[in-house]
């Protein structure tokens, strides 16, 4: 594993902020952070970096170990490229002059191509004199990228790098980021408040709550195998569905749902796209309220006994609220998680 | 009349007194040169200007130096005591310039103890307090905080933002000081430099107490000594267009500060050893005794001998003067202020857009220029005003209106006018609007206003002795006429209050710096 981090804790004063983390990332994987404000992500991210010295545990960076209690590698020694959240870039420099700032070639030629080649990379041609407060904020957005990727780094770490976008530039600049991390086979690990982002970068994902991470996996199983309620409450939209399990089903308001192991009371985790829109079907819900979401209709409906479910339907399919929806349900995986013991 | 109109009405007339003098001035130079000029220029001006020149440099240097190296220390490690001394610096502030001056030209001479000290135990001769160098030594001892604070501010707002960024790029702290912070905080010591100019250009106080000539000197020597009003409005002319330039420096520097107040962070801060402690404490402790403590101390020994001989009804007049004239000059400022503040905020039109720097930038004229450009033709025209306090007060206003202006219109600030408009939909009249909201909201403001407008009108010397009536005197123009005839022991009691006043704004100027959390 390119980094290793093995049962990091951290504490500021009594406050613990990591507790008993481990997380990996082979060479070119882009691993993202989510969760709520507060849950040590950008802690984290420090800890590899080497801004703050960790009190139990150990972080390995490139079969290096550069972490561990007592003992604390340089930042500079590092070799880890940081986007901080804020960009900080340095407003007195120019774009060239920010992207140059980093680098420990042996001679200016190196240099020069150097930053020609990332200007290249990010688009950045023709703003390469610039200061940075003449350009926008997707650009210095590149410029920030740019800058710690032009040393080669290890390591990229990279702390809400689109809060400051709007939705159309934080769409574009994933995709193409998720590109070039891939050509140049950097190692990523990545924080974002968005799971929109979240889901279209990463290799893998975790969810950090309280200075935990709950699952580190790929974004399919965190979304559609989540191993705890958190994850599943957390990550997507999604409503719980009780169940009573007995003769290798589970019970529900909608139906059966066959398991072998179906035994005592449980919720199941429903989806939006788990639910399907079919006039023909038995099941009927009313419509409680509607979100258009251009693509789709997001139909929060309600069964007789008073539980409401959520639905996706194509955009065409225009109900009204108080209209009655046939449901089928379409899940092909069921996410069960049992009372009492969870 | 409409709003931008009258906008531009008020700040026309704020800019009134400033115009007045800047065209005054330049009247006189059309004028022909009466026989005085061209005695002055031939024996008097050249060595003038030539001190002036050489002193603005030496402080200016000297100040930015000191203020810088103090501000990197404070801002950027972390030794013992830096909290405390963090806000002492700020201390040589409260002393008046003239009054160190009377001081060290009271105590440090051939026979005092400190220079007896250096003869014998090095041989060197030192060279007089009266001098040149001497008056650049007072003048950075008392100028240099206003380095230190911008420089200090400037400091720890990029080290919090951008150490850390450098570090990760793989830079040394001391690399990331000299490649980030130093170039991001030089267009602020540039700044605060040119005020520093700015004051020693207009010195008359510290200069006239060590017997240096300058060109604030010779101005007073040919209004007083000579009675020419021509040749005092040429130099008068003269020194402006060295204070313009110093303001358009002033102005390039400030318009190229890149940097936002960030709060300085514990963590980037540097712990020095013992050693290197102990260095940083001499340092500051050699700076902060010369500038404040010694002569604070000198003061109070000297006051106490004199205390019982020399304290009569007289000193109870110099207060009470002092007093009144600086309370009601701080409020005639502060009132103008606010006035000026509301017009710009009220968006004037495009003339009075293009006035509005002019009405604020009196405080680059220095204090005898602005008395002999106000004194010379409103005398011309309205003779009655001779005597009064009229001409004081417009002079008092055109230099410390900024002072004055730029609390109140931070205050302002904010108070969008979204806020006015909010109140306006909830139905309340204008009358109702300045008492429930901007008077809350501003109080602070205009009190700070007050108190530093206050404080340096307690302290202002040139204008108050140029064109009050006769006879009029106050604990500055006392501390003046006694250092003048070299009483230095006798100005302690009067200097002693002036310092005692100083103190007095120190929180408002310390509550600019950002806490450290």
């Amino acid at each position: 594993m390119h980094l290793d981090i093995r049962d990091l804790n951290f504490s500021r004063g009594r406050h613990h902020i990591l507790r008993d983390l481990n997380l990996s990332l082979a060479h070119g994987e882009i691993g993202v952070l989510v969760g709520p404000s507060g849950c040590g992500k950008t802690t984290l991210l420090r800890c590899i970096a080497g801004l703050e010295p960790i009190d139990g545990g150990e972080i390995h960076l490139g079969g290096r170990l550069v972490s561990a209690a007592g003992h604390c590698v340089d930042v500079q020694q590092r070799r880890v490229g940081f986007v901080l959240q804020d960009n900080a870039l340095f407003p007195h420099l120019s774009v060239a002059a920010n992207i140059r700032f980093g680098l420990r070639l042996p001679n200016d030629a190196e240099c020069r191509q150097r930053v020609e080649e990332m200007l290249e990379l990010l688009g950045l041609k023709g703003l390469e004199n610039r200061l940075p407060q003449d350009l926008s904020g997707g650009q210095q957005q590149r410029v920030a990228i740019a800058r710690a990727l032009a040393p080669r780094p290890e390591l990229l770490l990279m702390d809400e790098p689109f809060s400051n976008l709007d939705t159309r530039l934080r769409t574009a600049l994933v995709g193409e980021l998720r590109s070039l991390l891939k050509r140049l086979e950097i190692t990523t690990l990545l924080v974002t408040h968005d799971q929109h982002d979240a889901f279209a970068l990463a290799d893998r994902l975790g969810l950090m709550r309280e200075g935990r991470l709950e699952q580190w996996s790929s974004p399919y199983d965190v979304y559609h195998r989540p191993e705890n309620r958190t994850v599943a409450e957390f990550i997507g939209d999604g409503v719980m569905l009780p169940a009573t399990g007995h003769a290798g089903a589970w019970h529900t308001e909608l139906g059966d749902l066959a398991d072998p192991n179906a035994e005592g009371t449980a919720d199941l985790l429903l989806r939006p796209d788990d639910l399907l829109h079919d006039d023909e079907s038995p099941l009927q819900a009313k419509i409680v309220a509607r979100v258009f979401r251009g693509a789709d209709f997001l139909y929060t409906v309600q069964l007789p006994s008073g539980l409401q479910l959520l639905t996706l339907a194509p955009s065409h399919h225009d109900h009204h609220i108080g209209e009655r929806l046939g449901l089928r349900l379409a899940n092909d995986h069921l996410v069960v998680f049992r009372r009492n013991s969870n | 009349m409409q709003a931008p109109r009258r906008a531009s009405l008020i700040i026309f007339l704020t800019a009134a007194p400033t115009l007045l003098v800047l065209a005054g001035l330049i009247g006189a130079w059309w004028s022909p040169a009466g026989d005085a000029l061209q005695h002055q220029w031939r024996y008097l001006l050249p060595e003038a200007t030539l001190n002036t020149v050489v002193l603005v440099v030496i402080v200016s240097a000297g100040s930015a130096i000191l203020g810088t190296l103090l501000a990197a220390l404070i801002a950027l490690t972390e030794f013992p005591g830096r909290r405390f001394f963090s806000w002492a610096l700020l201390l040589p502030l409260a002393m008046p310039g003239y009054v160190l001056a009377a001081v060290f030209a009271g105590s440090l001479d051939y026979a005092s103890p400190l220079y007896t000290l250096i003869r014998e135990q090095f041989g060197w001769q030192l060279a007089s307090v009266r001098s040149l160098p001497g008056a650049a030594l007072v003048l950075t001892l008392t100028l240099f905080p206003y380095v230190y604070l911008i420089a200090k501010v400037a400091f720890e707002s990029a080290a919090s933002r951008y150490t850390e960024a450098a570090t990760l790029l793989g830079r040394t702290r001391l690399q990331a000081t000299r490649e980030i912070l130093l170039p991001l905080a030089t267009p602020a010591i540039l700044a605060a430099t040119a005020l520093v100019a700015m004051e020693t250009l207009a010195d008359f106080g510290v200069v006239a107490a060590l017997n240096v000539d300058t060109l604030t000197t010779t101005l007073y020597r040919a209004w007083y000594g000579m009675f020419s009003l021509v040749t005092a409005q040429q130099i008068a002319g003269f020194l402006v267009v060295i204070a313009v330039v110093l303001l358009m420096l002033e102005h390039r520097a400030r318009s190229a500060v890149r940097f936002r107040e960030y709060g300085g962070n514990a963590a980037h801060r540097q712990r020095l050893s013992a050693w290197q402690s102990a260095a940083a404490l001499s340092f500051i402790g050699i700076i902060l005794s010369s500038a404040f403590l010694w002569p604070t101390v000198h003061l109070i020994s000297w006051a106490r001998e004199h205390f019982a001989t020399d304290i009569d009804s007289r000193y109870f007049g110099y207060l009470t003067r002092s007093l009144l004239l600086a309370g009601s000059g701080a409020l005639v400022v502060v009132s103008v202020a606010s006035v000026l503040a509301y017009a710009r905020r009220s968006g004037p039109g495009v003339a009075g857009r293009l006035l509005a720097p002019v009405a604020t930038s009196g405080y680059a004229i220095p204090g005898t220029v602005l008395a002999v450009g106000l004194y010379v033709p409103l005398t011309q025209t309205l003779p009655w005003l001779q005597g009064t306090l009229v001409i004081l007060m417009i002079a008092y206003l055109a230099r410390f209106l900024a002072v004055s202006h730029a609390p109140v219109s931070a205050g302002l600030a904010r108070l969008p006018s979204a806020v006015d408009e909010a109140a306006t939909l909830l139905g309340s009249s204008v009358g109702e609007r300045l008492q429930r909201i901007h008077w809350p909201m501003l109080r602070g403001s205009v009190a700070a206003a007050f108190v530093l407008t206050f404080v340096d009108l307690m302290k202002e010397l040139p204008i108050t002795l140029l064109t009050r009536p006769f006879g009029f005197e106050t604990l500055a123009v006392r501390v003046f006429e006694l250092t003048a005839e070299g009483e230095w022991e006798r100005a302690a009691v009067p200097s002693l209050v002036l310092v005692l006043v100083g103190l007095w704004p120190l929180k408002w100027l310390a509550g600019k710096m950002p806490h450290a959390s």
